[in-house]
């Protein structure tokens, strides 16, 4: 049910918007101070010493689509990242320790081991938003804040290597994970363009590369040419038999 | 004469008036290149649609035409599959004129998606070549259908694919003439499968505007357009299998477990060959990149092997005559490794980060194509003019085998050195900071215009003797 | 393989062709019985093995991840369009963009590793560098629809041009940018 109501809200966000990534693109993101779920203090330079890391900010106390996008991250890419790993960072002044531990148990991550929840010192927010070209708007009617959906990739050096905002196909998340793993990834379709039928997608279980329904049809000519010839064939020794 | 007979002479007489204007053409491009002459933009890329169009399509239905009549040889031939090739063709044919000259399209012979949509073709002509397109490929396709069906009457499938030698089995015997015309037909087949669905996709963007996977739409281009020229190398091979032997006075050949696994080797391969086209689309994953390498390589090898080797066994000390027909038989086999080998050299993807859309690329098609298959083609044609008046045309055999060969050497040899030189094809005009390319333009056209003065005599001397074929009693 | 190399041992192996058909054209004058059967074999195995020496010598030498492992210097924004290259660093969205970077002469860092982010807004064209000599050093499609990453460092200094390289209309011929590399 929840799958459906994520990819329901797939969103259109304007292609100019996802091209906006190269704006960030190697720029280097400050060290900012962190708290941990399991209450270590940390750097989120220490974070990234062992990995490259995805990196997604959220509000606990966010009523709109902070949870569905969390569930959909890990949806697309699992609970137990490898050779990579997933930092959920709170940028809310009035979360608390308590409540990102809440935020993850009720996503399932009940062991602390697979992703990394954390809260971010409050006068470090500013500085990470900037760099990361977050938006953050806090609407005092409803008391909440309007904010950006995004999902970046920062390497070993702290520089942003990819940026993609929205809830886009998670084939294309796959993409981010392959550069979080270290591999360069050649050459990405550019989100939102909206084509019918592609030759190949990212198979978002295992983050491969999988034939689809384009390439399929580019394998219907070659079976369709053995089909006709063997029911030549099959016409051929019915005509001769009568 | 046979109706067969007749026909075949219709498809000799109709290519060999196409081919010296087609020739035309591209000596137009190249001096134009040369600052020899002063075309405009739009006529330069309308007589390139035109050319490589035009040259595709006459040696395709020529190396077809001659397959179509030696085949009777082992089956029962019928001719209305072919009439009706011939129609749609020449249908096909005067659309597509009507578009590149009185449409301006312009847009290559290979349409590449979406540029149709972006060309300054007029709306209708965009249209009409589609049509013609499609008028061409029903017609080669219900060809293509009758000659398998012919095959498959007095051979069933397997056996004409040779598996019982395949096996190590020498009876029932499969001549190599079938072999490879199965393969080929087989091979083809998909081509047109290809195209129309190409067509299908290009047709709903007109009426609904949705668009198309650059991607999917440049691999079912290539495949289309890659498979179509590469089968029609085959069709010229199985010519050269059936005739060669005898022109050299010895025992037809037989297909033993190598050639037979060649060939059906070729079935396969020949459908991932394409890949090399997109190499430097760095979307396409790297696997189907490596694959397209091997596949390069692995489709022709065999086949130019086992070709090769029957060949030069069966001239030597044969103490053969040697007549226009072997002539151009043996030539053509060499140009069509020479060819090869810098294809082969071009499809190391390594090589095509500096060669890919260079001059390198018509360097080596050429070679294969004007030294390669036409030359199997004008043997199939001597050949048949020989059977039919008994001329072998002796007084034009020194000169227009020097001047062919001659002109078309230099003719090569000026795109392969200009394509080393980082020259590119497929622009009407060198910008400045390539300035080689001129001289080797002029070079060019230049040989080319050898080739010309080769081939105009020689369509006078088989339009004559075709034209009574034609209008026999 | 440079150019240059290519067509070298493209002659050098045309030669040897030729001379191989020559040799038989000029046995073909003589008559005596001869089988070649036993040499079939050879030939064969000689095929196989320039084919897999080949192929092993080449295929690790693809173009495709040229310093994938370094972190470029620059990011350059690469956008064909009918018909000109517009190359900036910062991203190419809009019309706007587009025509703001077709002024622009960008300065490259030479022994550095540059990366282009190669698209187009119209039809698939071919963007190729050609060097200060006059010859390609690389080159990569733009497709619609998709970002293709080319990485190149360039060595020799010097004013650059970019080419299109995939017939892309009438004009396609003066489709092209520069760019100086010091």
């Amino acid at each position: 049910m929840l799958a459906c109501s994520v990819f329901g809200l797939i969103s259109a966000i304007p292609l100019w918007a996802q091209l906006n990534e190269g704006h960030y693109y190697l720029r280097k993101i400050p060290d900012v101070r962190l708290v941990l779920a399991t209450g270590e203090q940390t750097t989120l330079y220490s974070l990234i010493r062992s990995h490259s890391i995805l990196l997604t900010l959220f509000s606990a106390r966010c009523g709109g689509l902070c949870s569905p996008y969390l569930l959909y991250l890990k949806q697309a890419i699992g609970t137990t990242p490898q050779g990579y790993a997933v930092v959920a960072l709170s940028f809310d002044p009035r979360d608390r320790l308590e409540d990102v531990r809440a935020t993850a148990q009720r996503l399932g991550f009940t062991d602390h081991s697979t992703w990394r929840w954390g809260l971010l010192l409050q006068e470090h927010v500013p500085r990470l938003l900037t760099a990361l070209g977050y938006s953050v708007h806090y609407d005092s009617t409803r008391r909440e804040f309007d904010h950006s959906i995004m999902l970046c990739v920062l390497d070993q050096r702290g520089n942003l290597l990819r940026r993609m905002e929205g809830f886009q196909d998670p084939v294309l998340v796959w993409d981010l994970v392959r550069e979080a793993r270290g591999e360069f990834v050649l050459s990405y379709p550019i989100p939102g363009t909206d084509v019918a039928l592609r030759c190949f997608e990212l198979d978002r279980e295992t983050g491969h590369w999988r034939l689809s329904w384009g390439m399929a049809l580019l394998l219907v000519p070659p079976i369709s040419s053995f089909a006709l010839a063997i029911t030549l064939q099959l016409l051929i020794g019915l005509r001769r038999r009568r | 004469m046979t109706a067969l007979d007749r026909l075949t002479a219709t498809w000799i007489i109709t290519v060999s008036v196409v081919f010296p204007i087609a020739i035309l053409f591209g000596i137009l491009m190249r001096l134009n290149q040369a600052n020899v002459l002063e075309l405009s933009s739009l006529t330069f890329y309308s007589l390139m649609t035109a050319h490589g169009l035009l040259m595709v399509g006459i040696w395709f239905v020529m190396s077809m035409a001659g397959v179509s009549y030696l085949l009777q040889r082992y089956v029962n031939v019928q001719v209305w599959p072919a009439t009706v090739g011939y129609v749609l063709t020449l249908v096909g044919v005067g659309l597509l004129l009507a578009a590149i000259f009185g449409g301006d399209l312009h847009t290559g012979w290979y349409f590449l998606y979406p540029l149709p949509f972006y060309a300054r073709t007029s709306e209708w002509a965009t249209l009409v070549f589609l049509l013609s397109l499609g008028s061409l490929g029903i017609g080669w396709f219900i060809w293509s259908l009758g000659l398998l069906v012919a095959i498959l009457r007095r051979y069933p499938l397997t056996q004409a694919l040779a598996w019982q030698h395949l096996l190590g089995k020498s009876t029932p015997e499969t001549p190599p003439f079938i072999l490879i015309t199965t393969t080929t037909l087989l091979g083809l087949i998909p081509a047109f499968i290809a195209a129309v669905i190409l067509l299908g996709l290009f047709l709903i963007q007109y009426a609904s505007g949705a668009t198309q996977d650059a991607l999917l739409m440049k691999n079912l281009t290539f495949f289309f357009g890659h498979t179509l020229v590469n089968e029609m190398l085959y069709f010229g091979i199985a010519t050269l299998y059936e005739l060669f032997p005898a022109l050299a006075g010895k025992q037809p050949y037989k297909t033993k477990p190598f050639v037979a696994l060649a060939w059906n080797l070729v079935l396969v391969v020949v459908w991932t060959a394409y890949f090399h086209h997109l190499y430097m689309d760095f979307v396409q994953p790297t696997v189907v990149q490596y694959i397209g390498q091997l596949a390069s390589w692995i489709a022709p090898i065999p086949a130019v092997a086992v070709t090769t080797f029957s060949v030069l066994g069966t001239v030597y000390r044969s103490g053969m005559k040697w007549w226009l027909a072997p002539t151009f038989f043996f030539a053509g086999v060499m140009f069509w490794i020479i060819g090869g080998l810098g294809a082969i050299l071009d499809a190391i993807v390594a090589n095509n980060f500096v060669l890919h859309n260079t001059l390198w690329v018509p360097a080596h098609f050429h070679t294969y194509n004007l030294l390669g298959n036409v030359l199997f083609s004008l043997g199939f044609i001597t050949w048949f003019v020989r059977e039919k008046s008994g001329d072998d045309g002796s007084r034009l055999y020194r000169p227009v085998t020097t001047l062919y060969l001659l002109g078309g050497v230099g003719f090569v040899l000026a795109f392969y050195i200009a394509g080393s030189l980082s020259v590119m094809r497929r622009v009407d005009k060198y910008p400045a900071f390539v300035s080689d390319g001129h001289l080797w333009a002029l070079v060019g056209g230049l040989f080319a215009l050898l080739v010309l003065a080769a081939v105009v005599p020689f369509v006078i001397y088989v339009l004559r003797r075709c034209w009574r074929v034609v209008f026999s009693a | 393989m440079s150019q240059g190399t290519i067509l070298m041992l493209f002659l050098i192996g045309a030669f040897i062709i030729a001379a191989v058909f020559w040799w038989f054209w000029q046995s073909s004058k003589t008559a005596a019985p001869v089988s070649a059967e036993p040499l079939r074999r050879w030939v064969f195995v000689g095929l196989v093995g320039f084919v897999g020496i080949f192929t092993a010598l080449t295929l690790s030498r693809m173009p495709y991840f040229l310093y994938a492992s370094e972190t470029p210097a620059r990011v350059i924004h690469v956008v064909g369009r009918q018909f000109a290259f517009a190359l900036s660093e910062r991203p190419i969205e809009t019309d706007g963009d587009y025509a703001a970077a077709l002024g622009q002469t960008l300065v490259l860092p030479l022994g550095q590793v540059v990366e282009f982010r190669v698209t187009s807004f119209d039809v698939n064209h071919g963007f190729a560098l050609y060097a200060p000599n006059g010859r390609i050093v690389a080159q990569v499609q733009a497709m619609p629809g998709y970002i293709n990453r080319l990485r190149w460092r360039f060595d020799q200094p010097g004013e650059y041009i970019a080419q299109c390289l995939e017939y892309c209309g009438a004009a396609h011929a003066g489709m092209q940018a520069r760019f100086v590399v010091e």
